[in-house]
């Protein structure tokens, strides 16, 4: 084989990978989890409310709980998490991001506790990655069984970073209607 | 003994001559000055009277009757405060009512342009829809040149050019004036900067004899009460360095009604926020009409870089594309709260926002309160974004 061939195949097999490479992810078979499924966030974020209308509108039936307690998370096989903060809910709100936080610690050893399985999720954008939000996230994040987040939220590449470090699967997509309608739809069947 | 001349002696004193051309002199000078006055004072009457003259706002097909805030609350005739109540539909049974309120601060066009549209090219086949484009009436006689706004600026509508005001966020000194030290929140005794004072959005519930402020914002809450109001919808713009943008602040009672609108909306495509109404700031409306009375209270909020912290010139552009190199710039340091390229955040996607996310507010009162419907057709957002917010604003002849 010639040099100029070798390279040209060295060339083709570049292009290939970097086509391929951004769909391995999707390529691979998503996830299932188990109903009944419980819905809550860290940071008090409305997001877990927008999370549990916009299932119900796709035709998965969830419980929502923004502020679950440990005591009352019996009977569920599964637990979304919404990541953030609302600063207007927590710092406005007089809300106390500390004992917040104490809360969120309690459900995720709950959950593991209790065998349930953890979905965590930001779907709020750019509009919920503060430094306030980020202190909901970056600890809960890694903790999760799966991570689904909204692109736009993702553009530092945080997500990704915290997926890596304890290679939890991480699915991102771009819209609502069409991408996040069927990755939820197939991990919750 | 020597007796001295009295002054009045001096003038018939040898020389005075002199001192009479002295006083005709000054009577001149004086004279001059006078009539100098006069004149500036009419060149800034000239230029300053239009300034209390609202926006044209020509009425579509959709509005069924058009009356002041001062059928609601008397108290507000004759004031500058007492504006424009446009009814869109007509009541029914097993229908409902909504008020939409655009111009709550006049610096945020994209809210009180979204409410003209909605009177302009909006229809209502069930209930109502109350529609006040200029709730800050007193708040468009003016501007903020230290914040180099632009006092007016134009869009180009079927069959002309449109010309709207970019007013001051606050009411104007000379209807309210002065400001004390502090301003001290009636119901809830929240102390804010004095300037606060002529913020329509601290004044909620408002008072009858308070402020000019509190007039107003007295008068919408009579408005919503007398009208059975379920919904009301207060339509603002922010800083896209704010956090709260590109969202729906909801009172607690509102909560479920925002996030199956914005469920509607994030799944027709169009990202937005929701955000509860902080139970401890006080004199917003998503707040206190949520407190005191029955209305469910909601706030929505579009990015306008021409009231933001990092923009470079300010312009009529500025207003209209809302474009802005330092804004992308912010947006590369991670300093923003939305997506921010070279195609900005401008005027027509802003109002295209406001006009979806009233349309898909009323349709989860429908929803949810299948006793108080209210069916609104309104232009879409594409149809908004692709042809210009012009093409929905009747013509100026």
């Amino acid at each position: 084989m010639s040099c100029q061939t070798l390279r040209a195949c060295q060339l083709l097999a570049m292009v290939c990978l970097l086509v391929v490479a951004p769909s391995i992810s999707r390529a691979d078979p998503l996830p299932r989890f188990e109903k009944p499924i419980l819905v809550t966030g860290t940071g008090q974020t409305p997001g877990s409310l927008t999370m549990t209308t916009l299932l119900d509108r796709l035709g998965i039936k969830t419980t929502h709980d923004p502020i679950v307690l440990p005591s009352k998370m019996g009977g569920y096989k599964t637990m979304i998490v919404v990541m953030g903060a609302s600063l207007k809910g927590l710092g406005a709100a007089g809300i106390n991001q500390e004992e917040e936080l104490d809360r969120d610690r309690m459900i995720f050893k709950k959950a593991r506790e209790l065998g349930m399985k953890i979905v965590a999720a930001h779907i709020e954008g750019t509009a919920r990655r503060n430094a306030i939000a980020d202190k909901f996230i970056i600890p809960f994040a890694p903790q999760a069984d799966f991570i689904l987040v909204f692109e736009e939220g993702n553009k530092d590449g945080l997500f990704t970073t915290l997926a890596a470090e304890k290679k939890v699967p991480l699915v991102t997509f771009k819209d609502f209607r069409e991408e996040f309608a069927n990755i939820v739809k197939t991990i919750f069947p | 003994m020597h007796v001295a001349p009295r002054s009045g002696d001096a003038a018939d004193a040898p020389g005075d001559e002199s001192a009479a051309s002295i006083s005709h002199r000054h009577a001149m000078i004086a004279w001059s000055l006078i009539v100098a006055i006069v004149v500036v004072v009419w060149v800034a009457d000239k230029a300053f009277a239009p300034m209390s003259r609202l926006d044209l706002v020509i009425k579509g097909p959709g509005v069924a009757r058009e009356t002041k805030l001062s059928e609601y609350f008397p108290g507000l005739k004759a004031t500058p405060g007492d504006t424009d109540v446009y009814v869109l539909g007509q009541d029914g049974p097993g229908t409902g009512s909504v008020l939409v309120l655009g111009g709550t601060h006049p610096n945020e066009p994209g809210g009180y342009l979204a409410a003209t549209v909605l009177i302009e090219a909006g229809s209502v086949s069930k209930g109502r829809v109350f529609v006040i484009p200029f709730a800050c009436k007193s708040g468009f006689s003016h501007n903020d040149p230290g914040e180099a706004s632009p006092q007016r600026f134009e869009i180009r509508a079927r069959g002309g050019v449109r010309s709207f005001r970019y007013g001051s966020r606050a009411i104007n000194p000379l209807d309210s004036w002065p400001d004390p030290d502090v301003y001290v929140h009636a119901q809830s005794g929240q102390r804010l900067s004095g300037e606060e004072t002529r913020n329509l959005n601290r004044a909620f519930p408002g008072r009858p004899n308070g402020t000019l402020a509190e007039r107003v914002a007295h008068g919408i809450a009579q408005l919503i009460l007398r009208e059975r109001v379920d919904l009301t919808i207060d339509l603002h713009e922010a800083m896209p360095e704010y956090p709260n943008i590109n969202v729906i602040v909801a009172h607690q009672r509102a909560l479920p009604l925002a996030a199956d609108a914005q469920a509607t909306m994030m799944l027709d495509g169009m990202q937005i926020s929701l955000s509860p109404s902080p139970p401890r700031l006080h004199g917003l409306s998503h707040r206190e009409l949520g407190d005191h009375t029955p209305t469910l209270a909601v706030l929505m909020e579009t990015p306008n870089i021409a009231i933001g912290r990092l923009r470079g010139p300010t312009t009529t552009a500025t207003v209209l594309e809302g474009r802005d190199p330092f804004y992308v710039w912010g947006a590369r340091l991670g300093r923003l709260f939305v997506p921010f390229d070279d195609t900005g955040w401008p005027l027509d996607v802003r109002v295209g926002r406001h006009v979806t996310g009233v349309a898909a507010l009323v349709e989860s009162l429908s929803t949810l309160n299948p006793s108080r419907r209210v069916v609104l057709k309104v232009p879409r957002y594409r149809e908004i974004v692709e042809r210009g917010v012009g093409w929905f604003l009747n013509s100026p002849q």
